[in-house]
């Protein structure tokens, strides 16, 4: 439609600024931009020496600034995380942030275009760069993203108010979700209505005056059509132009003290993410008296920020496993609720409470929901690292003793034992007894992989299946494999996550000792929890801090080698280079069951290792069909931040609502005959699940060692050891 | 106010164990805080946080070893500790309940609190007469089983639900100074987080002798002996049968019916 227009691209293309507008009221303006101004810097002044005051993050997150500025410029100009799980919401952000950027940019060369025309006319000269062909490009392309932005904020305020998306609604949405979408959209509409005017009011053939303004054009011809004539036009301008510069000042001034912010607030968390959030957790000082989360000045900058960067998408609420089972948690609103106790300590001068505690500012029964997931930070597009501040809530609760019996026993047990079960330490290799050949002591020789085992595989019967299963792979495979037999130790992983943080140190250094006393390579684990604390977190513990304590019995000072660590593998990465190496001898045709897998968080989201399993269970002859929610999507068993253990309210269990997905909503129809699993955890919350919501005649819960066993098997290439005595499932 | 919790390490066997002459080899055994304490521990400290003139003093006889459980009931809110011990109490092969209401009794004393709580039993040699002898011993009042507290300090009287057998519980009135038995359940006991035990080792743990006490060295004998331990030989049997469903019940009816537990 542009294109059929003739551009008109005289020199003397411009127009007036200020039409109409007489030179007081032009000072009138200026004085009110001035004071639009003030404020704005005031409040987001104000806001930023607030975060100046929250206690340090444990690492700096400004290092390297411009990569990081670049890097989250990125990030938000591709709205690549508006985009995830949300196509309309992507392109409405899109719309409203490049409408938005637009404009902004327009109104900033129009003000730098006015003094540098105020400025020449005092040097004898005036001059003006707004003019030809620059102002034409400059009309035409305002226009255009100007209506992108109106189109925008349209389908914002659909979502909003006529759809009325779940999501969006929730305890803390207030005025300022109003007054965000419909000031834009009143500055965007109210724009194109005073060009309209302005083009109207010339008195000319309205497609001859700046048929480049193809909105501005549209919206004279529309103005003229419902009867309106050139001077009433004119004769409306100035009243017109006020009240969108009134707006256009209010919604400037309230910027720092509303929703807006986010447009500033949210572009900083961006900047100073830390893209292992989550996955690896901070440590605490070895300071005794150090506390937690007594008070709202207990947290740091970063985790402020957090609070204000929230836009209440409520994208994270809506991926989160704890409130899909109806337990009382909602990401959003933990985030949030500390955001208002914060506010209503400073601006209202309120009661201190309780950070969290049964009818604190967060309930406890609120933190013993959370599975440590990660679904909501991969779903929050501006980079909330919930999982810190939820550690640092949990921390407190245990400072505060506040833990279920249930937990403390698992507690005690790995004080006293070593292990979740509170079994002897010694019976921890037991599970190898009837394996028809020995699992090698890395104790005693030099092995490539260092096996740890983990406590649910050592313990727990259904998982003693899976471990024996990878050892005969491992065997099968001539791989040099060995375990630590009584010298290996829980790995932590999970109480460091419910908050027993002096206990997971003990835990570390104590399993640490028991690494460097043998030789090997790398490191394979069973379970992705373990892998992942050992890849992330151990490396990061300065273990000199705790160097005189006395109840820190590990030899292990400063960092374990030298913060490097040590190569460390989940199995399935492992097995994935046998595979390849053909050391297993499979064809791919061995089994023909159709299946489906499962993400375990840990492994996933955490690491974002999702195709080495899927290889190792395409390569076995199964047919995988995935479920809605896979890979970066998948939805968590249950079992992590210490949900394995845990008691809680629920209406349905997580395992069960995922058992429900596998049966119903593959492209298999109801064909998936086996779930695939790769965590124990997950083994054992899906066994469970299995039995609770009724799935047994269903569906049954392999793990992908026991599916390759069952096709090394079916190969005729018998294993070097009959894998598994009892060929019936066990329960637990 | 002055709360006094009598606190015992108990030992915890494991499931594969040793007997060492008339005991339990030293090294089948775990020592953890006695469960009935950790909820008298509890009460005493949730007492004391709803008041701000309330001391809670804990008192265990046991060795050096103990002062790690005592330590967690440290951690879990007491101020402070006593722990009773020296060579003669090692040297006794056993304290009996007597014994070991002395040398509570000395502390009680002592300390003059106003309120002693004990759990109902220890969960190692489950005498359960502990804290009612003790009662006798200092010539409190006394209530045992209770499994609710509400205390009115200002007036003294500490009204009680007791445990009966059968589910019938007893309301009691006690009149302070009183000892309390207190039954598992009654609250929910906090946990000592690892942090908590280490900062409790700031808090006093004081140590004292018979002599300390002004006890006899006598009072650690007693009329009971250990003569023998043995581990019984286990008489249950299980018996697992394979097959279906029909043929398993037909199987465990004629079991039954056979060892009389059914007719016909
Ligand atoms: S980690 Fe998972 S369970 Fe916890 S709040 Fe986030 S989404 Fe919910
Ligand atoms: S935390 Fe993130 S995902 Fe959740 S509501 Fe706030 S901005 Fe949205």
């Amino acid at each position: 439609m542009v294109s059929v227009v003739p551009l008109q691209a005289t020199e003397d293309a411009t127009r007036k600024t200020f039409w109409l507008i007489s030179n007081y009221e032009k000072i009138l303006f200026y004085f009110l931009a001035t004071v639009t101004v003030f404020v704005f810097a005031y409040g987001t002044y104000n806001r930023f020496a607030r975060y100046g005051d929250g206690k340090a993050d444990w690492f700096d997150r400004l290092d390297d600034l411009p990569g990081r500025v670049s890097s989250a410029a990125k990030i938000v100009a591709s709205n690549e995380k508006q985009f995830n799980r949300d196509l309309v919401a992507g392109l409405m952000h899109a719309f409203i942030l490049w409408g938005f950027l637009t404009l902004l940019i327009a109104t900033t060369i129009l003000f730098i275009d006015e003094w540098y025309r105020v400025l020449t006319i005092a040097a004898g000269d005036r001059q003006s760069f707004w003019v030809g062909d620059f102002y034409l490009s400059y009309q035409l392309v305002t226009d255009a993203l100007g209506l992108l932005f109106v189109i925008g904020l349209a389908v914002a305020i659909w979502r909003r108010y006529v759809v009325r998306a779940e999501r969006l609604w929730g305890k803390h949405t207030n005025w300022e979700d109003a007054f965000l979408v419909w000031s834009l959209l009143l500055l965007g509409v109210g724009g194109f209505l005073l060009e309209g005017l302005r083009i109207l009011g010339t008195g000319d053939a309205i497609v001859t005056v700046e048929p480049v303004s193809f909105v501005g054009t549209a919206t004279a011809l529309g103005l003229a059509g419902i009867g309106m004539n050139a001077s009433t036009a004119a004769a409306v301008y100035p009243l017109a132009w006020w009240s969108h510069s009134v707006l256009a000042f209010l919604f400037i001034a309230a910027i720092p003290y509303a929703k807006p912010f986010h447009m500033i607030s949210s572009f900083a968390n961006v900047v100073t993410r830390d893209d292992k959030a989550g996955v690896r957790l901070p440590g605490v000082p070895s300071d005794l008296d150090a506390t937690n989360a007594e008070s709202i000045d207990d947290f740091t900058w970063k985790e402020l920020l957090d609070q204000d960067a929230c836009t209440k998408c409520g994208r994270c609420s809506s991926v989160c496993p704890a409130k899909a089972s109806g337990r009382p948690l909602d990401p959003r609103d933990v985030i949030l609720d500390l955001k208002q106790y914060r506010q209503s300590l400073e601006r209202e001068g309120g009661e201190t409470k309780p950070i969290v505690a049964d009818g604190g500012v967060i309930d406890t029964k609120t933190m013993e929901s959370c599975m440590s997931c990660m679904a909501c930070m991969d779903a929050c597009p501006v980079e909330i690292e919930h999982l810190k501040s939820f550690t640092r809530l949990n921390r407190q609760l245990t400072d505060q003793g506040d833990v279920q019996s249930s937990m403390q026993d698992v507690f005690q047990n790995v004080m006293t034992k070593g292990n979740t079960f509170g079994d002897s330490p010694e019976a921890r290799g037991d599970w190898t007894e009837d394996l028809a050949f020995d699992v090698a002591d890395a104790r005693e020789t030099d092995v490539e992989y260092l096996w740890y085992v983990g406590d649910y595989p050592s313990y727990d019967d259904r998982n003693k299946k899976v471990a024996r299963s990878l050892a005969t792979l491992f065997e099968h495979a001539d791989a040099e494999v060995g375990i630590l037999y009584d010298d290996e130790v829980y790995d932590g992983n999970d109480i460091r996550r419910v908050g027993e943080e002096f206990l997971y140190v003990e835990q570390a250094g104590t399993l640490i000792d028991s690494f460097e006393d043998c030789s090997f390579e790398k490191i394979v684990c069973t379970d992705p929890h373990s892998y992942n604390t050992f890849k992330n977190e151990y490396p990061e513990v300065d273990f000199a801090e705790f160097a005189d304590d006395p109840m820190m019995e590990f030899e292990i000072d400063g960092f374990w080698n030298d913060g490097d660590g040590a190569d460390v593998y989940h199995w399935t990465q492992a097995v994935e280079e046998l595979v390849e190496d053909d050391a297993l001898g499979l064809q791919g045709t061995e089994l023909e069951y159709t299946v489906t897998y499962h993400d375990p968080c840990h492994l996933g989201r955490y690491n974002d290792e999702y195709e080495a399993p899927r290889e190792l269970v395409r390569a076995t002859g199964c047919s995988l069909h995935e479920m809605p929610r896979n890979r970066a999507n998948s939805f968590c068993c249950g079992g992590g931040g210490g949900g394995l253990w845990m008691e809680v309210d629920e209406e349905e269990k997580p395992s069960e609502e995922r058992l429900r997905e596998a049966l119903e909503d593959t492209d298999a129809g109801d064909g998936i005959e086996k779930f695939v699993v790769a965590c124990p955890m997950c083994m054992t919350m899906y066994e469970d699940g299995r039995k609770t919501g009724g799935f047994e005649d269903d569906i049954e819960i392999v793990d992908v060692a026991e599916l390759l066993v069952e096709a090394v098997e079916t190969n005729g290439a018998t294993p070097t050891a009959g894998s598994d005595p009892d060929a019936a499932p066990a329960d637990d | 106010m002055k709360i006094l919790v009598t606190v015992k390490e108990v030992a915890e066997v494991d499931d594969e164990f040793e007997i060492d002459g008339l005991d339990i080899a030293e090294g089948s055994l775990e020592y953890d805080l006695n469960e009935w304490d950790d909820y008298a521990i509890e009460e005493a400290v949730t007492i004391s946080e709803a008041r701000d003139d309330v001391e809670v003093v804990t008192v265990t006889v046991g060795p050096e070893r103990a002062e790690e459980t005592i330590r967690m009931a440290l951690a879990k809110g007491a101020d402070r500790a006593v722990r009773v011990w020296d060579d003669a109490i090692e040297d006794a092969q056993f304290l009996d309940v007597d014994a070991k209401a002395e040398l509570l009794g000395a502390v009680a004393a002592e300390e003059e609190p106003d309120l002693v709580l004990s759990g109902v039993q220890a969960g190692d040699d489950s005498n359960g007469a502990t804290g009612v002898a003790l009662a006798e011993t200092i010539g409190f009042e006394w209530a045992a089983v209770v499994n609710q507290l509400d205390l009115d300090a200002d007036a003294g009287v500490a009204s009680v639900h007791r445990e009966l057998e059968g589910g019938i519980e007893e309301l009691t009135d006690v009149d302070l100074p009183a000892v309390l038995t207190i039954q598992t359940g009654i609250n929910e006991p906090r946990y000592a987080s690892l942090r908590g035990i280490r900062q409790a080792q700031r808090k006093p743990l004081e140590v004292r002798s018979l002599e300390d006490l002004g006890l006899d060295p006598s009072v650690v004998e007693s009329p009971l002996e250990r003569t023998s331990m043995y581990e019984p030989t286990s008489e249950s049997d299980a018996t697992v049968w394979q097959g279906s469903a029909d043929e398993t019940a037909e199987s465990l009816a004629s079991l039954l019916r056979e060892k009389g537990v059914i007719e016909g």
